[in-house]
C-alpha cells in the first residue's frame, strides 16, 4: 500500500517528513482555528491506530476541481523537481476543462512528456484523456475520482445504507467502472489505475482489485459537487457578473473556506461540509477512515492520498 | 431564410401521449421523455433512478404509452427520444437497462437514446440497435476533444451542458462543422454546480442538494486566521447574492412572469448566436413540469426561433426576446441568462 500527499504549494514539499509525523502535525495543529484541523487530527489518530508509520512516497500536484488552478509551468517544473531530488515519486493532477483549459495544459504535459516521461496523469475529463492518448503516449494514466459517477449525497446515503433493501445498497455500493465492458474499454486505453472518493454508504472494490486494477481514495474529504460557476470567485465583482461561468478569477478560494451546517430533515443527524472554491466538500468520518484502512489491510485500496487541505 | 425543416428545432419535454398534439402544434420539432417501468421500481426502488428525473411524475410508465406516443409524434413527422442518463449503471442494472433498451427501439420505436454512462454506451454499441445516440449533458463534455471521443464511440449529438459560454458553443461548433449534432439549453431548469459532476439525488425527501444548501448555517473562514468586520460583511452579502442566484436558476418557486412565461434561466437572446454557429436543436427542460409550463415554454422559444427564422436583426431580436418575456428586471440582472452577453 502506497501513501500519497496532495499539495497545494511547491513550498508545501518541505513539510512531507512533518506532514508524515503523528506527533509533529497534532501539535502545529492544536495551535490555530482552522476549521479542518478536527478532520487532519482524526486522520493522524485512526492511521496510528493502523499502521505503525506514515511516509509519503508520492506526491500529488495540481487540482481537479478548477482550470483556472492548473499550476504554472514553473511550479509544476519546481514540484516534479524537487520530488525527484527526495526521491518522492510524482503525480500530476488534472482538472476538468473547457477547450481553454487544454490549451494551458499543453505546455505543462510537453514538460513532463520530455522530462519524465512515464509520469502519471490523474484525468478528471475524458478530453483531456484523448489529448494524452493522442500527443503524449509515454504519460502513464489514471482515472480520476471525478469519472466516478456513484452517489456520493451524504445526506441520504448513510440512511440509505441503514434502512435501503439489499438490491438498492448493492447498487450504490458498486462503481460503473467494476462492469465487464467497462473495465475491457480502461484496459483498451492503458488505464489500470483508478480513484474514487471514500462513500458513507461504503465501497465495494473487490471486482476491480480482482481484475487487477490499482484503486485510489482520497482521505479524509470527498467531494459532492463541483462546477464552473464560483461562489468565493465572485466575492469582489458587481452583481450583474456574479456567478457567471466565464470569470476573471482572483484566486478568492486560496483565502477563504465556508463551513456548512446541515440537519437532515430525514433523520435528524447533523452534518458539515466545506464549500471551497468551485467545490463542496464532505468530511469522513472515524468510521469511514477505519474501513478505508482495513480494506487497504486486506490489499483492496493499494494507495490512499491524503489530502491536508482543500482545493 | 425560412423555418423549413432544416431550420434548429424546439426539443421539448413529454410525459404523456396526451401532450402530444399540444406540444407539436406550438412548434415542438424533437420531443424527449423517460420510461421507467413498474418493474424497474419494484426492484430498485424511489432511490435509484433509472434516468436523471424521478420515476414519478417525470417519466411514461408503459411501453405502450411510450409506443403510442411514438407512433403519432411520427406521424407528424417529430422524432422522439430517451433517456438512459443516469450517471452511472452497474454491472447488475446493465442487462435491465439493455432490455429496456431493446423494447422501446424495436417495439416503441424511439429515434435517440439518450446516454451518460460508458459502460451503456458500449454495451449499446455491442447491441448494434438502429438507433441514433445522444449523449447527455450529464455527460459534462466542456471541450471539443471530450466530444470527439463521444463522437468516436457512435454518438451523433451532443446535448451541451448549461456552463458552455456562446464563445465555447462557437469554437465548438466551427470545429465539428456540423458532423456533430450540437443541442442547447433554452428554458427553465439551471444547475448551481456542473450537472455531470453534481453526484447528488433529487429525491423528494431531500431536495436538490443547492436548492437545500440555501437554509444551512455557515461560518467563514479565512487563510490567515482573521476575518475583519468589513470583509465579514462583504462575505455575508456574496452568500446572501449567491443563495438568490441559486433561487433564480432554479425557477424562483416556479412562478411566471406577467406575460405568463416561466421565471427561472433562459437563453432566449442567444439563438441569433447559435442559429449563426450551427446548432440543431434547442432544448426546453422538465419533463416533470406541468403542460402549462411545457406550452408556455415552447411557445416563447417558438416566437424567437420565428423572428431569427424571418431574417430579424440579432439585437432586435434580443430586444423582442426580453420585451416579450416581461421580466426587465431579472434580464438586466443576468442571473436568469444560460448564456450571458
Amino acid at each position: 500500500m502506497e501513501w500519497a500527499i496532495l499539495l497545494k504549494e511547491p513550498g508545501d514539499l518541505n513539510r512531507l517528513e512533518e506532514f508524515g509525523t503523528f506527533q509533529k502535525i497534532s501539535q502545529a495543529e492544536l495551535e490555530d482555528e482552522d476549521p479542518l484541523n478536527p478532520y487532519r487530527r482524526l486522520f493522524y489518530q485512526q492511521v496510528s491506530k493502523y499502521f505503525d508509520s506514515l511516509i509519503f512516497t508520492r506526491v500529488y500536484f495540481g487540482n481537479e476541481f478548477c482550470q483556472h488552478l492548473i499550476p504554472s509551468l514553473g511550479k509544476l517544473r519546481r514540484v516534479y523537481e524537487d520530488c525527484k531530488e527526495r526521491g518522492v515519486n510524482f503525480s500530476f493532477v488534472t482538472p476538468y476543462v473547457t477547450d481553454k483549459g487544454i490549451k494551458r495544459l499543453r505546455p505543462l504535459l510537453d514538460f513532463l512528456a520530455e522530462s519524465a516521461p512515464h509520469t502519471e496523469v490523474i484525468v478528471n475529463d475524458w478530453g483531456v484523456l484523448r489529448v494524452l492518448k493522442r500527443n503524449y503516449p509515454e504519460l502513464q494514466l489514471v482515472l480520476g475520482r471525478l469519472m466516478n459517477k456513484m452517489l456520493r449525497d451524504p445526506r441520504v446515503t448513510g440512511l440509505y445504507k441503514q434502512t435501503a433493501p439489499e438490491t438498492v445498497i448493492k447498487t450504490l455500493n458498486e462503481p460503473a467502472m467494476a462492469a465487464t465492458l467497462y473495465q475491457q474499454f480502461l484496459t483498451g486505453l492503458a488505464i489500470r489505475a483508478l480513484e474514487f472518493d471514500v462513500l458513507l454508504q461504503g465501497m465495494n472494490f473487490s471486482g476491480l482489485a480482482d481484475s487487477g486494477f490499482t484503486v485510489s481514495v482520497y482521505v479524509p474529504y470527498g467531494f459532492v459537487a463541483t462546477g464552473r460557476v464560483c461562489m468565493i470567485g465572485s466575492l469582489h465583482l458587481p452583481k450583474p457578473k456574479k456567478f457567471d461561468v466565464d470569470i476573471k478569477c482572483s484566486f478568492e478560494c486560496q483565502e477563504y473556506t465556508t463551513e456548512l451546517h446541515y440537519t437532515s430533515p430525514v433523520n435528524k443527524v447533523d452534518q458539515k461540509y466545506f464549500q471551497k472554491g468551485t467545490t463542496v466538500f464532505y468530511t469522513h468520518s472515524s468510521e469511514m477512515l477505519a474501513s478505508t484502512f482495513e480494506e487497504a489491510l486486506r490489499g483492496r485500496i493499494h494507495r490512499i492520498i491524503y489530502q491536508p487541505g482543500l482545493m | 431564410m425560412g423555418n423549413g425543416p432544416n431550420f434548429m428545432k424546439i426539443t421539448a419535454p413529454i410525459t404523456s401521449p396526451d401532450e402530444l398534439e399540444m406540444l407539436v402544434a406550438n412548434g415542438a420539432g424533437e420531443l424527449y421523455c423517460g420510461f421507467v417501468p413498474r418493474e424497474w421500481l419494484a426492484k430498485f426502488t424511489g432511490a435509484i433512478w433509472l434516468n436523471r428525473r424521478s420515476p414519478k411524475g417525470a417519466n411514461l410508465e408503459t411501453l405502450s404509452d411510450l409506443a403510442r406516443l411514438v407512433q403519432e409524434a411520427h406521424r407528424c413527422e417529430v422524432p422522439v427520444f430517451l433517456t438512459f442518463n443516469s450517471p452511472f449503471y452497474t454491472q447488475e442494472q446493465l442487462p435491465h437497462v439493455l432490455d429496456l433498451a431493446k423494447s422501446v427501439v424495436e417495439e416503441a420505436g424511439v429515434d435517440a437514446l439518450i446516454v451518460t454512462d460508458i459502460g451503456l454506451l458500449l454495451a449499446l454499441k455491442n447491441l448494434d440497435l438502429k438507433v441514433a445516440i445522444h449523449i447527455s449533458s450529464v455527460a459534462s463534455a466542456l471541450n471539443t476533444e471530450a466530444i470527439s471521443f463521444y463522437k468516436e464511440l457512435g454518438a451523433t449529438r451532443l446535448i451541451l451542458p448549461r456552463t458552455v459560454t456562446i464563445q465555447e458553443i462557437q469554437d465548438i461548433a466551427t470545429n465539428f462543422q456540423g458532423t456533430m449534432e450540437l443541442e442547447t439549453f433554452m428554458m427553465n431548469d439551471g444547475c448551481a454546480f456542473e450537472e455531470g459532476h453534481c453526484q447528488t439525488t433529487h429525491h423528494h425527501a431531500v431536495g436538490a442538494f443547492c436548492t437545500s444548501m440555501r437554509d444551512w448555517e455557515y461560518t467563514f473562514y479565512a487563510e490567515d486566521g482573521k476575518i475583519n468586520p468589513d470583509e465579514n460583511r462583504l462575505l455575508e452579502e456574496n452568500l446572501k447574492d449567491y443563495r438568490n442566484w441559486v433561487w433564480t436558476i432554479n425557477g424562483m418557486g416556479i412562478t411566471f412572469s406577467q406575460n405568463g412565461f416561466p421565471l427561472g434561466p433562459c437563453g432566449i437572446c442567444a439563438i441569433p448566436d447559435f442559429y449563426r454557429v450551427g446548432v440543431h436543436s434547442l432544448k426546453i427542460v422538465g419533463r416533470e413540469a406541468s403542460p402549462f409550463k411545457k406550452l408556455a415554454s415552447l411557445k416563447l422559444v417558438k416566437s424567437i426561433v420565428d423572428k431569427v427564422a424571418a431574417g430579424m436583426p440579432e439585437d432586435k431580436v434580443r430586444e423582442k426576446a426580453q420585451k416579450l418575456k416581461g421580466t426587465p428586471e431579472l434580464c438586466a440582472s443576468r442571473w436568469a441568462c444560460y448564456y450571458r452577453f
